[in-house]
């Protein structure tokens, strides 16, 4: 679930004591038929007592979860993926425009300041991005994508252009024609 | 969104008739028999579509809207083949039933504001789909590409969302819905195979399934374990049936149900194997028997992953998790110490109580009490199950190409899911009285 943050002290103690008060009332309620049961009946009863203990956490769950995706707006419904990863969905868009279609491409990430996971995420954002352009290794690739790397540090390009500015840690994303 | 999702009902509608035709033909059931069987021939019908669906597509075929109509219809025409099995009924739900009815309605309403979020999901799971369903089928040039993650893994799981996108459009939203449906056909599966033969605790069982944190957190990802974990807990309770009652359908829904689990993810092959070993071993004393569930493991195996490997060696596509890379002697040397980092990463996640509450040491205090109440041979083999099918997810971490930490903490609390689940479901067979089986038709032996 996308919208559960982790419960601070006082939630978490509420929790408990909610918790505690369930399986109390649960206990209460069965109190006169736990003498005919087997073991293993007492077994899941005990292990049913202790999950119904969790019952106001996992009530608290659904209830941030849906307090949050519920006033997610159309772009970060449509961008949650790469916002998870630190990335901004729009960020490759000016490849897409640069790019012609049917175009093979590559990705060059060099080291930055932005987050590791964006770093690790940015090729899936331009593959999805550039659909339904595939990308090729970058000896063979028609065109190379630039983040935080210069494109001519894989393989000599012509000039290289900027799509999108630097964007606080984010490098700015560059395209560049690479040279036969 | 709800336009969209009538259409997503109408396709699951299908892959039940589809699953409905592939039970009747196998001889599940009988009359109306179907109605005790739907959770149970909707898994058979997924499972049964998406390895079809593998093999259309790698033969070149783009299954479109009218394809996967026409597939799923094939697999229907099955109802007209009545091969006997029991007129069961559908049973009203009792007070565990409707707690589940209710959980699975609050998990609906947060699914279905749930965007797509999961880095396996958008990264690769969801764009292989949309390829398939864009690019009008497998198309090699994008899907050899080296941008794109896990090429290697099989089609499934992106032809059944491929499929739920030529009758919704490019829904995204939606696909965590689906999800739900294949955790709802599981319950439906447990209430259909396990409650008429387990003790009366056993409905406790799938209570604490659905409510536990890690099924609602799979379930918001949209990724390829729950299904894999629904197909494999199905076949494993339905090689158990083989094995107790010798009843040839369910040796076929399990060849179905694995041949699903293989097409569905890599870890998938090895938990086949692992299961068709085990069910070998319970039959052992019963040569014929013993050999009908291995030609089925094999049989499984090689619908479910030979076509897609035999595509991948093709295509030259670089395999992650290869006989290879597990078989050198160098690699599992040099990378020695993750195992005991794999096996406790594991473990820490099997009984943290944040994902799976207390169901794992409820399973395995259950099986425990099983060998004292004397059930020592089948409890040592249900153990033996999920013992091998966590060997082998140990040995993927120790052979894996990944950073060990990165790939433990993005990975290890979804790929337990499908062990524990099967677990789920043997465990309380093992308490059935012996009378809950129905001794059929066993081969005769020589």
């Amino acid at each position: 679930m996308i919208g559960v943050p982790a419960a601070g002290a006082v939630t978490t103690a509420l929790l408990v004591l909610a918790g505690l008060g369930v399986v109390a009332a649960a206990a209460f309620a069965v109190r006169r038929r736990v003498g005919g049961w087997g073991l293993e009946t007492r077994v899941v009863a005990v292990a049913a007592g202790l999950s119904l203990a969790a019952l106001p956490w996992i009530a608290w769950r659904f209830a941030e979860d849906l307090a949050t995706t519920t006033r997610y707006d159309a772009y970060t419904r449509a961008n949650a993926g790469p916002i998870q990863a630190y990335l901004p969905g729009y960020l490759a868009d000016g490849a897409r425009a640069r790019i012609p279609p049917g175009a093979t491409w590559a990705v060059a990430v060099g080291s930055s300041q932005a987050n590791p996971v964006a770093q690790k995420a940015f090729p899936a954002l331009v593959l999805i991005t550039l659909f339904p352009r595939p990308s090729a290794p970058p000896g063979t690739a028609s065109w190379i994508v630039g983040w935080g790397a210069p494109p001519a540090s894989i393989v000599p390009v012509s000039r290289a252009v900027v799509v999108h500015p630097r964007q606080g840690p984010l490098p700015p994303v560059t395209v560049a024609k690479t040279r036969r | 969104m709800i336009r969209d999702a009538f259409g997503l009902l109408l396709l699951n509608a299908l892959w039940l008739a589809a699953g409905l035709g592939v039970t009747s033909a196998a001889g599940w059931w009988r009359g109306r028999g179907a109605l005790g069987s739907l959770g149970v021939s909707y898994l058979v019908g997924v499972a049964a579509y998406g390895v079809v669906a593998q093999l259309l597509l790698i033969l070149g075929l783009s299954l479109g809207t009218g394809e996967v109509v026409a597939v799923c219809a094939v697999l229907a025409a099955g109802v007209g083949v009545r091969r006997g099995g029991p007129a069961g009924r559908l049973r009203r739900p009792g007070p565990a039933g409707w707690v589940i009815v209710v959980a699975l309605a609050v998990l609906a309403v947060d699914l279905w504001f749930q965007p797509l979020w999961a880095y396996d999901a958008w990264t690769f799971w969801t764009p292989k789909a949309h390829a398939l369903a864009a690019l009008g089928g497998l198309d090699a040039g994008w899907f050899t590409q080296p941008a794109l993650a896990n090429r290697d893994y099989p089609l499934l799981f992106p032809a059944i969302e491929a499929a739920g996108f030529r009758f919704t459009g490019y829904e995204t939203g939606l696909l965590d819905l689906q999800s739900l449906a294949f955790v709802a056909g599981l319950l439906l599966a447990f209430a259909e195979i396990v409650v008429p033969r387990a003790p009366r605790w056993a409905a406790v069982i799938p209570v604490l399934i659905v409510v536990s944190p890690s099924l609602a957190d799979q379930l918001a990802s949209a990724e390829a374990d729950l299904p894999l974990a629904a197909f494999f807990a199905c076949a494993a309770a339905t090689g158990y049936l083989w094995g107790r009652e010798g009843d040839p359908a369910a040796l076929v829904l399990f060849g179905v149900l694995a041949a699903g689990v293989a097409a569905t993810k890599a870890e998938g092959t090895p938990f086949v194997v692992a299961l068709t070993i085990v069910l070998a071993i319970a039959a052992a004393r019963r040569y014929r028997a013993a050999a009908a569930v291995v030609a089925a493991g094999a049989a499984a195996l090689a619908a479910g992953i030979l076509p897609w490997r035999l595509w991948v060696g093709h295509h030259h596509v670089p395999e992650q998790a290869s006989f290879g890379r597990v078989t050198d002697t160098t690699l599992l040397h040099a990378q020695a110490s993750r195992v005991p980092l794999a096996v406790r990463y594991l473990a820490e996640r099997l009984v943290d109580p944040r994902a799976w509450l207390v169901l794992v040491p409820l399973l395995a205090a259950l099986t425990a009490l099983a060998w004292w109440r004397g059930r020592r041979g089948e409890g040592a083999l249900v153990a033996a199950l999920v013992l091998l099918c966590l060997l082998s997810l140990v040995l993927a971490y120790w052979t894996s190409q990944f950073e060990i930490h990165y790939h433990l903490a993005t990975s290890a609390r979804r790929v337990i899911t499908a062990p524990i689940l099967a677990w789920a479901f043997l465990v309380p067979l093992l308490f059935a009285p012996n009378d809950a089986f129905t001794p059929q038709r066993y081969p005769q032996e020589p």
